[in-house]
C-alpha cells in the first residue's frame, strides 16, 4: 500500500545509536545489577542520570556478584544464603543442592534436589513462592519455613514457624500452619503438632520409592494412621486428603487406579471358619469342622478426585468430583478444594465450571478468599463480564489488601474500570494503586488516567 | 525441497547451539549474555516499536519494558528456531499495552489526536508536507480498532509475512487473512485513496 511505503521511508528505522546505548545500559542495570528483578518502571533519563547509568554499566563488568537469578544452581557449600531484593532469604544446609528455576516479579520457584533449606518469605511483595521437592510442591506466601527432601527415601519434611504453606503431591493437598511439621513419604501423610524447630526425623525410612507406591503396593509404608487431620482444623484451613485405610476384607485397588496418595493395603479376605478347623497340612476343612464362610470382597473403590488430581489426571479428577456431587453445591467445598478444582477446570478449558467453583467460595477474608476472588475476576474479565470482574477484584482486595494478589487485583481492577469507562472510580483505583505500588506493573497506566494522580 | 515457512526459521545445528547457550546465559542473569541478546535484537525491537507507535515519545520506555519482559521470561522460548518469533510477539505485546494506555487517555480527555505520536526527539522529518502525510496516516490508523491497526502496521509497514503477523498477534492465519482484507478496505476508506 502506497501510504505505507512513503511512511516507511519517512520514519526511518528508529532512534539514534546513542539512545540505543542508553537502552542497553538501562537493561543491564535493571536485570544484572538489580538482582534479576526487572519491573515495568517507566524511565526518563536526565544527563546526570545518564552518567550514573553509564558508570553502573561499567561497574557491572568489573564486579559481578551473583544475584538471585533464574537457572542458578545452589549448594550449601558455595551459596549458604541467598538474599532477594525485597528481603526474602533462602539458606541452605551443608549437604544441600537446589536450583532457582524462576525469579520474576510474580513468582520464585526453587527446586530442592536434596537436603534442607530454610526460607523467610517477606509478605506483601506480590510474589508467590513455590518449592519443588521431588513430586511435592510447597507453596508459600509470607512465612518462615524449613523443607527437607530425601530422594532416596522419597520423603519430605515441611516445618513452618510463621505463616502457612500448602503442600501438594503424593498424599494430596495439606495446609501446614505455624508450629506444625508435616512428614510425607510416598505412603500416607503424618502430621504432628510439633515445633518446626524439632529434630528432623531420621532419613532412610521404610517408605518405598515413590513410583512403587504409586503402583498401589504397600511395601513397607508406615501404617495408615489418619493423623493428617489436626484437631481444631476447620474446612477453610484446607483439610488434607485423609489417608484411606482399607478395612479388613478390602482388596487393594487396581495398580493403575491407585495414585501415590492412596493407601493400597494388601487384600485380606477374612476366612472366619478356616483357623479352627484346618487339618494339619493347612489344607481343606477337617472332618466335622463347621462350614467355611467366605466374606465377599466389596467392589474396588474408585480413586478419589484428590488422588487423581495429585497424580495429574485432571479430566478424571473432574469426572470423579462430579460423580461425588461436588459441583451441585460448590459452596460446600473448602476454599482450598475450590481453588484446586477450579484450577483443574480452567486448565481443562472449562471456564464456566471454574467460575462457578470460585464464586461458591464462602470465605470473605484471608489469603484463600483473596486468591479465589482474584482468579474469578480474571475469568470474568476474559469472558467480558466486566461488572462481575469488577466486583470480584474488589472482593479480593477486601479479603486481603496486602496479600500476594493485592497488586494484581488493584491493577486488573483499574483496567476493568477503564474498560467500563467509569472515570471517577478509575481515578480512585489509580490513586489506590500508586499509593501501594508506586513502581508496579500498572503504575504507568495509573499515572495516565486523566484527572488522576500526578505523574 | 521447498523452503520452510518463514515463521519456522530453519536454524543450523551449530547456530542452534550458540543460540541455546545465549538463552541459557540470559536465564542465568549473565551480563555478557544479556548484552549480546540486546545486540542481536535491538534493531528489530526498536524498529517494530517505532513503527507500531509512530515514533512515540514513550518509545524508549516501551523498548525497555519489552527487553525486561524478555529477560524475565526467556525460559518460555521453546527452541532456538522459535526465538525470533518469540521476541517479536513479546515486543508487539509491549507496544499493544502502550497503545491501549494511549487510547484510554485519549478517550477520557476527548482528544482527537495524540500529541505523543511523531513526538520522539530522534525523529527527523524536516519536510513539513512529509510530516503531515505521516500524521495523516497514523491518524487514520488510530481510527481503526486496535487489532486492525496492529495488523496493518505489521503487514504493510514492517513488511512481515502473513504467518509472522499471525504469530505475533496470536491469531490463526485464516483469521488474519479475513480480517486483514477488511482492515485494508477500512483504512483505504479513511485515507480516501485507492489501494
Amino acid at each position: 500500500m502506497k501510504p505505507f511505503d512513503a511512511a516507511r521511508r519517512s520514519l526511518g528505522e528508529g532512534p539514534s545509536a546513542a539512545r540505543r546505548t542508553r537502552q542497553r545500559a538501562h537493561l543491564l542495570q535493571r536485570t544484572v545489577l538489580a538482582g534479576g528483578r526487572a519491573s515495568h518502571r517507566g524511565w526518563r533519563l536526565a544527563p546526570v542520570a545518564l552518567a550514573a547509568v553509564a558508570a553502573t554499566a561499567v561497574l557491572w563488568a568489573l564486579w559481578r556478584t551473583p544475584a538471585p537469578a533464574a537457572g542458578m544452581q545452589l549448594t550449601g557449600a558455595t551459596t549458604p544464603e541467598l538474599r532477594f531484593a525485597e528481603g526474602s532469604t533462602l539458606a541452605l544446609a551443608d549437604d544441600t543442592a537446589a536450583r532457582l528455576d524462576v525469579v520474576d516479579d510474580a513468582r520464585v520457584e526453587v527446586t530442592l534436589e536434596r537436603g534442607t533449606l530454610s526460607a523467610h518469605v517477606q509478605k506483601g511483595t506480590g510474589r508467590t513462592w513455590r518449592y519443588h521437592a521431588g513430586p511435592w510442591v510447597v507453596r508459600v506466601v509470607g512465612t518462615r519455613l524449613r523443607i527437607t527432601y530425601s530422594p532416596e527415601a522419597a520423603s519430605v519434611d515441611v516445618g513452618v514457624t510463621e505463616g502457612a504453606v500448602e503442600v501438594t503431591g503424593p498424599g494430596g493437598l495439606t495446609r501446614v500452619l505455624a508450629g506444625e511439621t508435616l512428614r510425607r513419604t510416598a505412603g500416607p501423610p503424618a502430621l504432628r503438632a510439633a515445633p518446626a524447630a524439632a529434630e528432623v526425623p531420621p532419613e532412610g525410612t521404610l517408605a518405598p520409592h515413590a513410583s512403587e507406591a504409586s503402583a498401589g503396593e504397600d511395601a513397607g509404608a508406615p501404617e495408615a494412621v489418619d493423623a493428617s487431620v489436626a484437631p481444631g482444623r476447620d474446612a477453610a484451613g484446607g483439610r488434607p486428603a485423609a489417608a484411606e485405610v482399607p478395612s479388613q476384607g478390602t482388596p487393594a485397588p487396581h495398580a493403575a487406579e491407585a495414585s501415590a496418595g492412596e493407601h493400597a493395603g494388601a487384600p485380606e479376605v477374612v476366612d472366619a471358619g478356616a483357623a479352627p478347623g484346618r487339618d494339619a497340612a493347612g489344607g481343606g476343612p477337617a472332618p466335622g469342622a463347621p462350614p467355611r464362610h467366605r466374606v465377599a470382597a466389596p467392589a474396588p473403590r474408585p480413586p478419589s478426585w484428590r488422588a487423581l488430581l495429585s497424580a495429574g489426571s485432571r479430566t478424571e479428577a473432574l469426572t470423579a468430583a462430579q460423580r461425588d456431587g461436588l459441583f451441585e453445591h460448590p459452596e460446600a467445598l473448602s476454599t482450598a478444594d475450590a481453588l484446586w478444582l477450579a484450577d483443574a477446570a480452567r486448565l481443562e478449558q472449562q471456564p464456566a465450571l471454574a467460575r462457578a467453583l470460585l464464586a461458591g467460595v464462602h470465605e470473605v477474608a484471608g489469603e484463600g478468599a483473596a486468591e479465589a476472588a482474584y482468579l474469578l475476576g480474571r475469568l470474568e474479565a476474559d469472558a467480558k463480564q466486566l461488572a462481575h470482574a469488577r466486583e470480584a477484584f474488589a472482593r479480593s482486595l477486601a479479603a486481603d489488601a496486602r496479600g500476594a494478589f493485592a497488586e494484581q487485583a488493584r491493577g486488573r481492577l483499574l483496567e476493568v474500570l477503564l474498560e467500563l469507562e467509569d472515570l471517577p472510580a478509575a481515578r480512585r483505583a489509580a490513586r489506590d494503586y500508586l499509593q501501594h505500588h508506586p513502581t508496579g506493573a500498572w503504575a504507568r497506566l495509573a499515572r495516565g488516567v486523566p484527572g488522576g494522580p500526578p505523574p | 525441497m521447498s523452503a520452510a515457512p518463514a515463521h519456522l526459521q530453519v536454524v543450523r545445528p551449530e547456530e542452534a547451539a550458540r543460540t541455546q547457550a545465549l538463552l541459557d546465559g540470559v536465564a542465568r542473569g549473565d551480563g555478557d549474555a544479556i548484552s549480546a541478546f540486546f545486540t542481536r535484537y535491538e534493531a528489530m525491537v526498536n524498529r517494530l516499536v517505532w513503527r507500531m507507535l509512530g515514533a512515540d515519545a514513550a518509545h524508549d520506555d516501551v523498548v525497555n519494558v519489552a527487553f525486561e519482559a524478555m529477560v524475565r521470561r526467556v525460559r518460555d522460548v521453546r527452541s532456538p528456531g522459535a526465538l525470533d518469533a518469540w521476541v517479536r510477539a513479546v515486543t508487539v505485546n509491549a507496544a499493544r499495552m502502550e497503545l491501549r494506555r494511549r487510547r484510554w487517555r485519549r478517550l477520557f480527555t476527548r482528544q482527537l489526536e495524540d500529541d505523543e505520536v511523531l513526538a520522539h526527539p530522534d525523529l527527523s522529518v524536516p519536510d513539513e508536507a512529509e510530516r503531515e502525510r505521516l500524521r495523516w496516516l497514523y491518524r487514520a490508523l488510530d481510527g481503526l480498532s486496535a487489532d486492525d491497526r496492529n495488523m496493518l502496521v505489521l503487514r504493510h509497514l514492517e513488511g512481515l509475512e502473513l504467518t509472522e503477523v499471525a504469530e505475533a498477534l496470536g491469531c490463526s492465519l485464516a483469521t488474519l487473512k479475513r480480517r486483514l482484507a477488511r482492515a485494508e478496505a477500512r483504512l483505504a476508506a479513511r485515507l480516501g485513496a485507492p489501494r
